[in-house]
């Protein structure tokens, strides 16, 4: 990228916080993969989501019924909080490449593999005991 | 310019990422109304409604960023953060929806 192509790249829209005029414009190749990854986590909020509905409407079969809404009831919460965490995550991102700093340490991860296995872990128990 | 190698990569990568998105947004939005017209709730329906719409704003947005990319526009390569807040803030309030309609039967 020359350095004339770097000065003309800008952000469209009217709205930009404070950060975006720190450091230097990333290479764009870098922060169209940031955005990209930010969809990810978006897509795998929405896909937990989705699983969270399903089990509650269709899994009439399995008792308690309670047990099952409380896994749903943790699996929505999750989704929030990786809708959340999605946001943060690329705007840290930014940050970072920006400053040429280290990419930070992402979280999410670990709180969705945590929460993939609890839930089907409790899943697993309950299944056999299915009318 | 952007450089002929990067021209079908990069872009078309980032506005599949874009569809994929509205694919899980149309998938919620079918659920949704599902459950709202069968339960004859009209909030859960009408949230179905709305994540229908953010679909295929999410479409347009893609479609819109593709076409630009095309033209070789440099000052549409990076996304604009109130875009990326608005997503975000879209996609939360369908899990606070999916929260709501799970629970109701607790």
């Amino acid at each position: 990228m020359t350095t004339e192509m770097r000065d003309k790249v800008t952000t469209r829209g009217k709205w930009m916080p404070s950060w975006r005029s720190e450091g230097n414009e990333p290479d764009y190749r870098f922060s169209l993969a940031n955005e990209r990854t930010f969809l990810a986590w978006i897509r795998t909020a929405l896909a937990v989501l989705a699983g969270s509905v399903i089990l509650e409407q269709f899994a009439t079969h399995i008792s308690p019924r309670w047990a099952l809404v409380l896994i749903a009831v943790a699996l929505c919460s999750a989704s929030g909080l990786l809708c959340v965490l999605a946001y943060y995550r690329w705007r840290d991102n930014e940050l970072a490449m920006r400053n040429s700093a280290p990419l930070p340490h992402n979280y999410g991860i670990a709180l969705l593999a945590i929460f993939a296995v609890l839930a089907a872990a409790i899943l697993a128990c309950l299944l056999p005991f299915a009318g | 310019m952007i450089s002929r190698a990067d021209q079908g990569l990069q872009p078309q990568r980032t506005a599949l990422a874009w569809r994929r998105t509205a694919l899980t947004f149309l998938v919620n939005a079918v659920l949704f109304l599902r459950a709202g017209l069968l339960s004859r709730d009209t909030w859960i329906a009408s949230m179905g409604v709305v994540a229908l719409l953010a679909g295929a704003l999410t479409v347009i947005y893609g479609l819109r960023r593709e076409s630009r990319f095309r033209h070789g526009s440099v000052d549409a390569i990076v996304v604009s953060p109130a875009v990326v807040v608005a997503v975000s803030i879209g996609a939360l309030a369908i899990c606070l929806t999916g929260l709501c309609l799970v629970m109701r039967s607790l």
